[in-house]
This record gives structure tokens, sequence and C-alpha cells, in this order.
């Protein structure tokens, strides 16, 4: 009887045992946290192995694992515990860069997986590049160079496509040498409470959000050297759907919260609730599509943002749109407030922003449609924004006439950037080829004496303005309106 | 019209035998804003002048240096985004003649800095370096330590400096001095308290176009200069030069 | 050898003395420690500024200084205190290759007098780095450089110090770590004293520990050398300079290649050497090499107090013929005493950073060598109160070298290779072999093996005279006249 009960002891144990072998440690694997050791191959193993069970968590302890790409699987789940340590490989030649979209965690039509802990993942990005750069000009690799830059092959830390189920929990990802993170194409994607430290190299984007449907980027703090946190469309068939920004913080040396700049399909039903946005080179938000993407129903609430070199900049251009025209329709941005820097906000920043388009003083925030295809119902509600005047017409000068006016480019195929156009009329807003523009409870404050006046509308057909408060220093007046009718609210 | 084409044709060969183009990044310049490159952009213009010059460019990111000197033949082209940043440690800039300066020519001549970027020198970093130093009395005081330049030449000749953003200098942005044919042209000059341009016994110096911001003095003439030619340049307030 | 007691002494008596003058704040240059900023224009302007004073001392505080090459100047010492971190740029062009010397270095003293780098900070010239983007220069097409062995001349490569005609020179205390090519040369200095120094120099290739060139009167006492190339290495580039009147003193060596050596470049000569409680350990090829292969001497040497732990060999001897250019070498009147030694079976340096090369095999252990040339003997050698133990095993079937005269001349004189122990491959003897020398003396030797090994434990070729007194054992067991003579007469075997 006795023996019976210690048998059944030994299999309800041995059951307790199988069901916690979900969970593997990476020495299992004989992965080491020396910090010099290359473990590509052991952690990939891993991760075919669990795989392989029928998937379970891979756990990383206090250490460092240098590795080069590794490929995620379905059903892994790696869990990076404090202090663990996921360090790329300075050599190029250990990440995948026979595929486009390189990166050092890979995946691919997986479904159910998972990176999270308060662990860090650190691409080395600088010395990855430079490497790279080096192996171009030794004649090994061919790259033609983007700014004195390598175009291609640059590793992202996180790259994954056509995925379904990803949880990003907790961790921080730094250092990368390109894109930190791209989710393209993925479905019901989590991102959660991370921390990203992107400054290591030139486009270190925050995270990029591409054709993804249901994505929630939640309660993380994202500091940039290029946009922060970045919506794109790669692909004109397809585009970013219901996603949901909240509870964030960004830093950027380009844009605090972007859409675009590539933009083939769009962005619909996208929500950006309670966001900071500070020490931003360039726009705290920016919806841009150059490339013939439709962009509907688009909430903006509750954004703070301060020394930032530009509040919002909308725009439709005409770039690599092949013959299609884009769209922005239904925008709603309310509950701002928005303090604009008169210094270069990112000084001092690794990766600044570049000085350019000069001559030009403080820029408006600016909604820049196309005449054959205007911004269409935008509301700001309950807004406050500071800007800091101050402009030399000396420097650079746009007056108000008709000519002046006219004189402003279309650049409807430049990149979109807040300052394209270098010096604007307005110094609070300039708007241009719209429809139904409605503000509601805007103040804007101007702290120092400037020569524009507040607000320039040209071609846009139907506006409302209720509400509309100018505080501070004085402007040249208040409103010039060409082309333009206004409507009631 | 012909020999016009002709002539553009030899133009446009001329130009691709002497100005070989080469990146910074060649050198190992790092656009960091952290890195101190003044080795390898004087590795730079020293390797372009040897193999009979060319043209170093610069693409958008921040350059830090120090002092580095021009040769003959060897040009610079800062893109727009590139800024070159001076060092914020008076010891990065060398003495030349009791001078200090970010760049630096004496006895060269054909060349041109161009572009639309920018050369920040970083002056309220280093002014209140130099503050330090002197409390602690390691530099003599009769140094004239805030005299440093942006661009210093010294009897050098055709020279053309366009298009460049200049700001925060802690000396004059230009001190020219015996040079011939020197250009300024469409520069931005944008400086508290500096001097903009210092010239003396030079012949031939144009400037066109440059918009002085900020600038305690905008052109101080020593004696013996000839043909000072001033088209189109302006101070904030407006008035022209 | 009577001279040896007087040079002694006055060696003994000499201590560097520096003016004492004022300390300077490194900080108070704007030369910053925060591992980012570029110092090597502040720190020169720093030593020129006390140079021009009358002298004193630059202090480093903890932090981390980037420097590229900067030139020390009279009166002016260095002070890196504990925790100061003087590290090399990693980017090659922040170095330049001094004229006077030819050769690349962090920091330079040329010519200056009353110099010193002391404190328990640390230069480390993080010379793997600069060295892989030296290469990648090379690759680009912008440095030229033939790259032997794959790697830029070593001259093409900064060392951590490079000082050249200077006198009154104190180096102590500090750390050395991490050159692109040698860590530390003194050429044709006068007055050199080092103390208490630390070198970690195995992170590139040619890591030497110390390089002492055509230098007088030398004290290096209570150091420390763990190297990738020879850890304590004497050199003479000067066909008419000599490095004299030297002092080594309870030091410990680890090395790659040989832990004390003279040579290889040996133009002029070495004369009047002490070296007293060397401690040897871990290290690949000799634990002493005397070479004069390029016209060089060697003369006057006691080296007493060696111990030699998991080191591959332990005293080479050898004259060369290789740059010569018609200069007669020598080598005589040495004298190596109170020697314990243990050879290992396996390779000593396993697992080091930069292990020494697997070469010259197949080869079974190798005996201690003392090898001249037919026309140049190495003469007057005692060799006192030794004991080294070796694996013994050695295998026919491996390698074999017989002792009959077939065999024994078939060894070559490999006059004009590089000089190392290993260079003959498969040497006729496991404790000792001579060859073209006179006078070879043997007191209270012994010679141990802990396996049985087909060769004897002595061969002697074209020696004459000497007195032997040794001792053999197999495992304890005594061997009995295990030892071969081949053309060798006078020689008195007790």
């Amino acid at each position: 009887m006795k023996i019976k009960l210690i048998l059944v002891m030994i299999f309800l144990y041995g059951g307790i045992l199988t069901l916690q072998a979900k969970e593997y440690n990476a020495s299992l694997f004989g992965i080491k946290s020396n910090g010099t050791t290359l473990n590509t191959t052991s952690i990939q193993r891993a991760i075919d192995f669990i795989h392989e069970q029928g998937g379970g968590t891979l756990r990383f302890y206090v250490g460092r694992y240098l590795t080069g790409t590794v490929v995620l699987k379905e059903n892994v789940h790696i869990q990076l515990e404090e202090g663990a340590i996921l360090v790329g490989s300075t050599n190029i030649y250990d990440y995948n860069i026979d595929v486009p979209n390189c990166a050092l965690i890979y995946a691919k039509d997986a479904k159910n997986i998972t990176i999270k802990g308060k662990g860090v993942i650190d691409g080395q990005g600088r010395e990855v590049a430079y490497n790279l750069l080096a192996q171009i000009q030794s004649g090994v690799l061919k790259d033609p160079l983007d700014y004195d830059r390598p175009r291609n092959r640059r590793p992202k830390a996180i790259y994954m496509r056509s995925c379904e189920n990803v949880r990003i929990h907790g961790v921080t990802i730094k250092n990368s040498a390109d894109w930190v993170q791209v989710y393209d194409q993925c479905v019901n994607t989590v991102v959660d409470s991370i921390t990203v430290d992107s400054k290591a190299f030139w486009n270190n984007d925050g995270i990029d959000i591409v054709d993804c449907r249901n994505f929630k980027l939640l309660n993380s703090f994202i500091d940039a050297s290029d946009d922060a946190i970045c919506l794109k469309s790669h692909d004109a068939t397809k585009s970013c759907e219901d996603v949901e920004i909240r509870n964030c913080t960004a830093r950027s040396s380009a844009n605090g919260i972007k859409f675009g700049t590539v933009s083939a399909g769009g962005y619909k039903r996208i929500r950006i609730i309670n966001n900071k946005v500070y020490d931003t080179f360039r726009s705290a938000l920016t919806i841009a599509t150059p490339d013939g993407g439709i962009v509907e129903d688009i909430l903006v609430d509750s954004l703070t943002a301060f020394n930032t070199g530009n509040p919002f900049y909308l725009r439709i251009g005409a770039r690599w749109n092949k013959g299609r025209i884009g769209s922005m329709n239904n925008v709603v941005i309310q509950n701002v407030k928005v303090e604009v820097a008169k210094e270069k906000p990112d000084r001092g920043y690794s990766y600044e922003g570049p000085i350019e388009d000069n001559p030009r003083n403080p820029s408006p925030s600016s909604i820049v449609g196309l005449k054959n295809a205007p911004i269409r119902n935008v509301t700001f509600r309950n807004i406050e924004i500071s800007y800091p005047g101050g402009s030399n017409q000396h420097y650079a000068y746009r007056g108000t006439s008709r000519t002046d006016l006219d004189s402003i480019p279309e650049m409807e195929a430049s990149y979109p950037e807040f300052s394209q156009f270098k010096e604007l009329p307005a110094w609070g807003f300039y708007i241009r080829h719209a429809e139904n523009i409605h503000f509601e409870g805007v103040v804007l404050k101007l702290r120092e004496q400037d020569y524009r006046p507040m607000l320039v509308l040209d071609d846009v057909n139907g506006y409302s303005l209720l509400r509309v408060k100018q505080t501070g220093a004085k402007g040249k007046k208040e409103l010039v309106a060409q082309g333009s009718k206004k409507i009631k609210p | 019209m012909k020999k016009y084409l002709f002539l553009i044709v030899l133009w446009a060969s001329c130009f691709k035998l002497f100005a070989q183009d080469y990146n910074a990044s060649l050198f190992g310049c790092k656009s960091d804003g952290v890195t101190n490159n003044m080795g390898s952009i004087q590795y730079a213009i020293d390797y372009i002048a040897k193999k009979g010059g060319g043209k170093l460019h610069f693409y958008v990111g921040r350059y830090l240096t120090g002092t580095f000197s021009l040769k003959s033949n060897v040009s610079i082209e800062l893109h727009e985004g590139a800024v070159l940043v001076g060092s914020s440690n008076i010891f990065d800039y060398s003495l030349q003649d009791g001078k200090r300066a970010l760049i630096v020519a004496v006895g060269q001549s054909n060349i041109q800095i161009g572009g639309k970027g920018v050369i920040d020198g970083q002056q309220s970093l280093l002014r209140s370096q130099v503050a330090a130093l002197r409390q602690k009395g390691n530099i003599d005081l009769s140094e004239k330590a805030e005299d440093i330049s942006l661009i210093y030449l010294k009897a050098s000749r055709n020279i053309q400096i366009n298009g460049i953003m200049e700001l925060n200098l802690l000396g004059a942005a230009h001190f020219i001095d015996q040079c011939a044919d020197v250009t300024l042209s469409a520069l931005d000059i944008n400086s508290p308290g500096s001097i903009g341009l210092y010239v003396s016994n030079s012949k031939t110096v144009r400037l066109s176009n440059v918009f002085f911001q900020a600038i305690g003095k905008a052109l101080v003439e020593s004696e013996g200069s000839q043909q000072v030619v001033k088209e189109n340049s302006r101070l904030a307030n407006g008035k022209t030069l | 050898m009577k001279i040896l007691p007087i040079f002694l002494f006055i060696i003994q008596a000499l201590t560097v003395r520096l003016v004492a003058a004022q300390d300077y704040q490194a900080v108070d240059f704007g030369i910053r420690g925060d591992g980012e900023a570029l110092n090597t224009r502040s720190i020169q302007a720093a030593i020129d500024y006390i140079t021009a004073k009358g002298g004193g001392k630059l202090v480093f505080t903890p932090g981390n200084y980037i420097t590229g090459s900067f030139y020390l100047k009279s009166n002016v010492t260095l002070q890196l205190d504990q925790g100061a971190n003087l590290l090399g740029s990693n980017n090659p062009f922040d170095y330049h290759k001094d004229t006077v010397v030819n050769w690349q270095s962090m920091i330079y003293a040329i010519r200056q007098q009353n110099i010193g780098i002391i404190g328990k900070g640390t230069i480390n010239g993080r010379g793997f780095q600069t060295a892989m983007n030296a290469i990648q220069n090379v690759h680009k097409g912008i440095v030229q450089d033939e790259l032997k062995l794959d790697r830029l001349r070593e001259w093409n490569r900064p060392e951590n110090i490079y000082f050249r005609e200077c006198k009154n020179v104190l180096i102590k205390d500090i750390t050395l770590r991490d050159p692109g090519s040698w860590n530390q040369t003194y050429d044709q200095c006068e007055d050199l004293h080092v103390e208490g120094i630390y070198v970690d120099s195995k992170s590139y290739w040619n890591n030497d520990g110390i390089d002492v060139v055509d230098c007088k009167n030398v004290v290096i006492r209570n150091c420390y050398f763990d190297a990738a190339d020879d850890a304590i290495c004497f050199k003479s580039h000067d066909a008419n300079a000599v490095c004299e009147n030297v002092l080594v003193e309870n030091c410990t060596a680890r090395s790659s290649a040989s832990a004390l050596k003279f040579g290889t470049v040996s133009r002029g000569g070495f004369r009047n050497f002490v070296v007293r409680n060397l401690v040897v350990y871990d290290t690949y090829r000799s634990a002493i090499t005397f070479a004069a292969v390029d016209g060089g001497f060697v003369e006057n040497i006691l080296v007493d107090g060696v111990k030699s732990i998991n080191t591959g060999n332990v005293i080479f001897l050898r004259i060369g013929d290789r740059w010569s250019k018609g200069k007669k070498p020598f080598m005589k009147d040495i004298t190596i005493r109170n020697v314990y030694a243990e050879v290992p079976a396996n390779k000593p340096d396993l697992g080091y950073s930069y292990e020494g090369p697997v070469e010259d095999m197949p080869r079974n252990i190798s005996p201690a060598s003392i090898i001249g040339l037919p026309d140049h003997k190495i003469e007057n050698v005692t060799l006192e109160n030794i004991e080294i133990v070796y694996p013994g095993g050695g295998n026919p079937l491996y390698a074999y070298r017989g002792t009959d005269p077939k065999s024994l001349d078939g060894i070559p004189e490999m006059a004009n290779a590089y000089p190392e122990f290993s260079q003959f491959k498969e040497l006729p003897a496991w404790g000792l072999y001579i060859r073209h020398a006179k006078q070879i003396n043997l007191k209270n030797v012994t010679f141990r093996i802990k396996g049985a090994d087909y060769r004897p434990t002595i061969v002697a070729d074209d020696l004459t005279g000497g007195a032997w007194d040794f001792k053999s054992y197999l495992d304890g067991d005594r061997l009995k006249d295990s030892f071969h003579l081949y053309q060798t007469k006078d020689v008195k075997i007790n």
C-alpha cells in the first residue's frame, strides 16, 4: 500500500515536472553569460528545441549574452530577467544580412511569441554600423551609401513580420544600428512598459508600427534620434488599423509621434491617448501621407509637449504615390498643451537633428494638403500652444500678400517636414488646401514679438474659429485668410 | 553655340580631373557629435592633397573637431545638415602666429569651403572654460584667448567660402591677413558679440550676400587692404553693410 | 667577472631624482576624464606649460582620459592616481609616427631629462581595437602598410610609451595595459629606473612587456610582467651602442614568448647585467634567452635566483649571424645560478590571450641549449646550483635525432634564422645541448625526467674545456653516464 502511494506520488511529481519543463534556463543549452562567447547558434538551438517541444520560455538570468541574429519561432517566449543583457555582436557577418530587414531578433510568420522581463537588448549599433561601413569601404560589401552611411544591411534590434499575438513587455531596447524595432503586418500585438534608448546611430526610430492591425503600445518610454513613435505603411494594399498608443513618453531628434514617411496604404482608427513629448527637434505630431495612403479617423487626446521644435504638421504630398492621391479625413486633436522652444530643443543629445531649411524664423503648426486633395475635417479642441516668436524679417521674410502666399512652393514631391517650406507667413498656424477645419477653444501664446500674423489660411474651404485667443507679445494681426470660406462650427 | 558647348564640356572634364570626391567617413570621421575628429580630418586633407587635390564631403551629422589646416586644392563641402562643431576645449585650437582658429590656411591656394552646412564655434562653452582657466592661472593673461577665429587665412589666395551658416564664435568669424582673391558669399554669420570679419593687408576680398546676425562688429578693415568689395550684405537690423 | 660587484654597487646607489616642484591638476587644463573627450592637445598644452614654468607634476585624478600621441618634456612627471586611466584613442589617425624614432606611440619623450610617470593609475593603449581600425584603413587603401602576417608592421601601431635619449627617467607604480605594439620602449636612455609597475600586455601581436634598447644604468625592480610577446626584453638596435649596467631584481614574468630576453635585434651588445630573484611561469618559450645574432656581444652577465614554473624551456644561449654585416659577435662570461625550473609536457600558455604559435614540429620536449657558431663560440658559461625537471617521454617514432656523427652533423647551423629554442626541431638530448662552445662549467646541476626519454641527458658537440658536476634522474633513479660527447675535449666530468 505504502509502495503504491509512493509510486503515485512519484508519478504526480513527475507530472508536475513535465508541466514546469516549459521553462528552460539559457545555461541548459550552453548559452554563456560572459559577454565574449558568441551564443548565436546555441540560442538558436534553444529556440528551435523549445519550438519543437511545443513551446515554452527561454530564461536568461543576469549576465551579458553576446549573440548575432536569432530567429524566434512559434510559441517561444524569451524571458530576460533583471540584469540579463542580450548583446548584439559588433561583427556584421553575425547578422542575417542576406535578407532585407536583418535584425538581432528576427521573426516571420510566427504566432504567440513574447519578449519580456526587466532585461536589456543592446544592439551595439554604432560599432556594428561603423564595422559595416569599413567592410563597404574596403570593397568587400557593396552599398551605395546614403549621406555617407550604409543604406542596406544595418541590423535592427527586433524585426517581426506577419506575426500574430506578439507580446513585448518590460524590456529595455537600446543602441540599434538602424530602426530599433519594427512590427510589420503583425496582428494582435501588445508592446507594454518598454524603455527604448535609441540614439546610437542614424535612422534610429524608437518603434515602427507598419501595416499592423490591433496594435497596442502602452506605458512606454521612448528616446530616439529619429522618429520616436512611428506608424508606417509600406504596402499599398495594407494599412495600420486599430492602433492604440497610450500613456507613452517620447523624446526625439526628429518627430515625437509620426505617421509616415512611407505611407503607401494608410492609417485607420488610430487612437493616441495621454502621451508626452519633450526635447524633440521637429514636430510633436506629424501626420504625413506623401505616398498615396489614406488617413482617416484619427484621435489625438491629452497630448503634452514641451521643449519641442514644432507642434503639429499635417501633410498630404505626392512623392511615391504612383498616381494614387493620398487623403486625410476626420482628425480630432484635443486637450493638448505644447510649448515650442526658441533654442534647439535637442541640443546635447547624441545624433542631434540637423540644422536645415534655413534661413527660417520659428515655424508655425501647419496643415498643408494639395490643391486637388485638401485635408478634410480636422478639429482642434481645447488647445494651448506657446510659441517663441522673435522673428527677424531681415533674416527671412514671407509676407501675406497674394503674391507672397502664392510664392510658397507646393513641394508635393519632397520629403515632408514642418520646415520644408523654409519661412512661412504665420507664427501660429499655417493652413493651405484644406476643408472643414475647426478651432474650438484654442489659445496661442507668443513670447516675443513677431512680424507675422497668428493664423494664415490659404485655400481653406470652410473653417470655423470658436474661442480662439492670442496672448503674450504682439503679432501683426490675428488672421489672414485668402481664398477661404468661413462656416459655422 | 557649339563653341560654348565645347567650352562647357572642356570645363566639365577639367573639373572631373581635379575634383576627386572623398567622403569623411572613409577616414573614420564620426558624426556622433562626441568623437573628436581632428586626427581624421587632418589625415584626410593631407591625403587628398597628396593625391593631387579634391573635395572632402561631410553629410548630415555633427562632426566635432579641433584645429585643422587646409591644404592647396583641397576643398570642403558641408552638405545641408552637416555641422562642423568646434571643440569646447581651448587647447584643441592650436596656436598659429600666436592666434588660435578652428580652420587654418597659411600659404595655401585654390580652396573652397561650401555647402549649406553649419560651423558651430560653441562660444558659451569655450568662454566659460577660458574663464575657469584664467582663474587657475594656467594660461597667460597676455594671450588673447578669446580670439579664436573660425577661419584664419594667411598669405593664401583664391579662397572661396560659400553658403555656410556660422554660429557662436568666440573671435572673428574670418580673420584674413595678407591674402588675395578671397570670396565670401551667401554666409549667415550669427554670433552674439563677436567680430564678423577682420581683413588686413589683403587684396581683393569680396563679400556678397553675407548676413551678419547678433554680431558685435561686422567688418574690421585694418590698414593695407585694397579692394574690399561689399555687395548686398546686411546686418540684423536690415541695414546694408 | 670581478667587475660585477663594483658596478652593482654603483647601480644600487642610483636613484632617479626628479625635481620636486609644483603639482598641477590635469583638470585645470581642461583635460577631461569623461571617457569621451580627446585630450591629446590639452595634455600637450599642460606639459608645455609645466616645463616652461620649470617643471612639476601633472596630476590625473580618477577618470578615463582619452588621448592620442603627446610628448613628455624635461622636468615634467605624469602622476596617475589610482583610478586614473590614460586611454589610447581608437582612431589610428590620432597617433603620429615620431620622425626621430620612426615608430608610433601614445607617450613620447625625445631627448628630455628628469621625466617620469608615476602613481597607481593605468595607461591602457586599447591597442587591439586601434589595430583593427588601422587594418581597415589599409584595406580601404588610405594607409600604406605591407601587412606582415596579416597585421600592420609593429612601427605602424602605437606603443604606450616610447622614450629616446632621455636622462633620469622614473617609471613607478603604474599599470601598463594593452598596447597596439610593444608596450614601452626606452631607447638609448641613461639612468632609467622602473619600479613596482604592473604590465598586462597581451591584447595584440608583438605585445612585449618592456623593451630596454641600448640603455645605460638601468634598474628594473619589483615589477610584474604578463606579455603576449617577450616579457622583459633587452635589445640593441645600434651597432655602436650597448645595453649596459643593468639590474633586474625581484621581478615576475609571464610570456607567450620568452620571459627574459636579450635580442632579437642585437647589433651593439649587452654588458654588465645582474638579474636577481626572477620568477617565471606559464611561459611558452624560454625563461632566459640570450641571443647575439646581429653582430652584437653578450658579456659579463650574472643571473642569480630563478624560479621557472610551467615554462617551455629554461635556458637558450645563441650566437647567430643574421644581420651582422660583417661584425663579429661574441658571448662570454655568463653565470646562471640558483635556478629551479619545471618544464611541462603540455603547452604552458594554453588559454592566454595571444598564445604563442605552435611551430617547429614534430619535436619532443627541447633541452636547454647553448649553441654558438663554428667560428663564434660561446665562452665561459657557468651553470651552478640548478635543478631542471622535465616531463621526459621523448618518443623516437614521433621525432628522432640520434647521437651518431651523421645525426649530430645533420643538425643545421641555421646561422641566419630567427633564434628560438625550438628552431632546430628535434635535438639529441633532453636536458642540455651544447654546440660550438668553450669552457662550459656545470656545478651541482640536477636534471630530472618523469618518464623515460630515448635521448641522453646532455649532448656536447664541438666543446672545448669545462668542468661538469651534474646528476641526472629518471623518476628518482640516478641515470649514470647519461651524456654524449662529440668533437669535444678537455671536459672534466665528476
